[in-house]
C-alpha cells in the first residue's frame, strides 16, 4: 500500500497531539502500513481533510472541525492504543477498497 | 581546559544547542535513522531560535499597552499568560536565560532517578511546559534568593524534577476516576489546582447532578479556536485600556494612527506574536518530546506518563466551558477588587490560563462535585491566580507577564515567597 497522510489533531497542537502521534506512529508499524504523521493544532486543522487520508483526533473537537472527505479516527483516552489501532485499522481497509474500486 | 571551557561557554549554555543535543543523543538512542535524527536536531535548534524571536515581538506588542495604563493610573499590569511572560522572564534574565536550558535537561534527569529509585513511577512529558517552568525557575531563583549559575541550576533542577514527579503522581487517583485506568496523569502547571478542586469538590457539590448534563450554547465551542478566542479577549482588554488612559495618553505611543483603532490593533498584534512564539515552541516540542520519551523509556519501563493537561478535556467538554467562564469570572472579580483598593499591580486575563487550568480543573470538580463544585472550583481558582500574582508581583517587580496558571501563580508564589520570608526572619 502507498503510504498515508495521517494528522493528528489537539487544540493547541503540541501536548496531546504529539502524544497521538507517537502512538500512532507505533501503531501504523504493528499493522505494517507505512505512514507519515503529523501533530497540528485545531486552527491549522481546517480543511485538512483535503490533504490528509486520516485525521486523528479528540472527540469534542472531531464535530467542531471542518474535515471534509477523509476518514475520522476520534479518540477520548489519549493512552488507549489498543482502541486508537483497531480505529485505525479499520480506516485503512476503507481506504483501500474505495481505492480498489476506482 | 581550554576546550572544555569552550564547550561550557560556546555550547552548553546555548538552550538551541543544548536542546539540539538533547534530541540528537535521543534519536540516536532509539535508533532513528541518519535523516530522521539530523531532521529532528535541526528542527528543536530552529524551533528554540524561532521561540526567542518570538519572544522578542510579545514583549514589544505589550510594552505600549502596559506603559498606558501605568501613565494613566499608576498601575503596572500583567498580563497573566505563560508565552508573554517566559517572554518577560527571559528579558528579565538577560545572559542568565542561559541557564534554562540546562536546567530544564537537570529536572528532567532528577525526575528519571526520582521515578527509577523509588515508588514515585512518574515521567513527566510535557516538553513545552519542561521549558517555561525552567525559565520560572531561573527567573525566581535569581531575583528572590541571587542564587544563579551551576548552583541556580542544580538547585533549580532538584526543585523541578520533584515536583514533575511527586504532584502529577498525587494526581494519578483523580486522573484515574476521570479516564476510568491508570493511563495517564496530569503533567502541566495545575496539579495543585486539579488536587485542591478534589478535596473540596465533594464538600461543596453533588457528582450526581453532573455538568455535562445541562444544555449549554453551541457558539461556545469558538473557545477552543485559540487565535480567534485569543483575538477577541486582547482586543477587548486593551481596547478598555486604551479607552481608560484616553486620547492624550495613546496618541504618545500611537505615531498619528487614531488613538482607539491603535489600541484595538494591538491585540490582534499580540495574537500575531503569540502565534509566533507557539509555531517555535511546537517545532522543537515535536521533536524533543519523543525524544525525552525514548530516553525514559530505556531508563524506568512501565512508569505512567505524565502528559499535557489537555488530554483530560474530552471527558468532559461541558465541564471544560464551564471551568473556563467560571474562572473568568473569578479573575475580572478579583481584578475588580485590586482596582477598587488601588491596589498598584494589575493582572489582566489571559486565554492559556483560564482554558487549560478552569477547563480541566471543571473536568475534575464535576467528577466529585457535579455542576456547583464546578462552578465554585472554578472561581476561586481564578481569584486565588490573580491575587497571587498581584502579590508576587508586589514583592518581586518583574513586568509585563507572569505564567498565569495555578501552581505558579499560587504553589510556587507560597513556596518560595515563604521561604524567602522565612529566611528574612532567621536572618532577623
Amino acid at each position: 500500500m502507498r503510504e498515508l497522510k495521517v494528522v493528528t489533531v489537539c487544540g493547541v497542537g503540541m501536548g496531546s497531539s504529539l502524544i497521538l502521534r507517537m502512538n500512532t506512529e507505533k501503531a501504523l508499524r504493528e499493522l505494517g502500513v507505512a505512514g507519515k504523521v503529523d501533530a497540528i493544532d485545531s486552527g491549522q486543522a481546517k480543511g485538512v481533510g483535503q490533504r490528509a487520508d486520516i485525521v486523528v483526533t479528540f472527540s469534542h473537537l472531531a464535530k467542531s472541525l471542518n474535515l471534509g472527505g477523509c476518514r475520522v479516527v476520534s479518540i477520548v483516552n489519549v493512552m488507549d492504543k489498543e482502541s486508537l489501532k483497531k480505529n485505525l485499522a479499520a480506516a485503512i481497509e476503507e481506504i483501500k477498497e474505495s481505492e480498489g474500486q476506482r | 581546559m581550554a576546550i572544555l571551557k569552550f564547550i561550557i561557554d560556546q555550547l552548553l549554555t546555548k538552550p538551541p544547542i543544548l536542546l539540539g543535543l538533547v534530541t540528537l543523543i535521543g534519536l540516536a538512542l532509539q535508533g532513528k535513522s541518519g535523516k530522521d535524527t539530523a531532521t529532528g536536531t535541526i528542527k528543536t535548534i530552529l524551533g528554540i531560535s524561532l521561540l526567542t524571536a518570538g519572544s522578542g515581538l510579545l514583549t514589544g506588542s505589550l510594552k505600549p499597552v502596559m506603559s498606558m495604563l501605568y501613565d494613566r493610573f499608576a498601575l503596572t499590569g500583567v498580563q497573566l499568560e505563560p508565552y508573554s511572560g517566559q517572554a518577560a522572564a527571559l528579558a528579565a534574565l538577560k545572559d542568565a536565560a542561559a541557564f534554562t536550558g540546562p536546567m530544564m535537561v537537570t529536572g528532567f534527569v532528577v525526575n528519571l532517578i526520582i521515578a527509577r529509585t523509588t515508588k514515585f513511577k512518574v515521567v513527566f512529558l510535557t516538553g513545552h511546559v519542561m521549558l517555561m517552568h525552567a525559565v520560572f525557575m531561573t527567573w525566581l531563583l535569581q531575583y528572590m534568593f541571587g542564587l544563579t549559575g551551576t548552583t541556580g541550576v542544580v538547585v533549580g533542577g532538584i526543585l523541578l524534577g520533584t515536583y514533575w514527579t511527586l504532584l502529577p503522581y498525587l494526581c494519578i487517583k483523580q486522573a484515574e476516576e476521570v479516564i476510568g485506568a491508570p493511563d495517564f496523569t496530569d503533567g502541566h502547571q495545575q496539579m495543585a489546582g486539579v488536587l485542591l478542586a478534589g478535596w473540596l469538590a465533594p464538600k461543596v457539590g453533588d457528582p450526581k447532578q453532573s455538568a455535562e448534563e445541562i444544555h449549554l450554547p453551541g457558539w461556545l465551542s469558538i473557545l477552543e479556536d485559540f487565535s480567534v478566542m485569543s483575538t477577541i479577549l486582547m482586543t477587548v482588554f486593551f481596547g478598555i485600556i486604551a479607552v481608560l488612559a484616553g486620547p492624550a495618553i495613546v496618541s504618545k505611543y500611537s505615531a498619528g494612527q487614531h488613538w482607539l483603532i491603535y489600541g484595538l490593533l494591538r491585540g490582534v498584534e499580540f495574537t500575531v506574536a503569540l502565534t509566533v512564539v507557539l509555531s517555535g515552541v511546537r517545532m522543537f516540542i515535536a521533536e524533543i518530546v519523543p525524544a525525552f520519551k525514548g530516553i525514559s523509556e530505556k531508563v524506568i519501563p512501565g512508569a505512567i506518563p505524565a502528559v499535557d493537561v489537555a488530554a483530560f478535556l474530552p471527558f468532559g467538554p461541558k465541564s471544560v466551558t464551564l471551568g473556563f467562564l467560571s474562572k473568568f469570572l473569578g479573575e475580572v472579580t478579583a481584578m475588580a477588587v485590586l482596582l477598587g483598593v488601588r491596589w498598584p499591580v494589575i493582572p489582566i486575563p489571559g486565554m492559556i490560563p483560564l482554558f487549560f487550568d478552569g477547563g480541566p480543573i471543571g473536568v475534575f470538580a464535576n467528577k466529585r462535585g457535579g455542576v456547583r463544585a464546578v462552578i465554585i472550583c472554578g472561581v476561586l481558582v481564578g481569584m486565588m491566580a490573580v491575587f497571587g500574582v498581584a502579590l508576587v508581583f508586589r514583592l518581586t517587580g518583574l513586568s509585563g507577564g507572569y505564567i498565569g496558571n495555578f501552581d505558579w501563580s499560587v504553589f510556587w508564589a507560597l513556596i518560595l515567597g515563604g521561604t524567602k520570608s522565612l529566611i528574612g526572619l532567621v536572618r532577623g
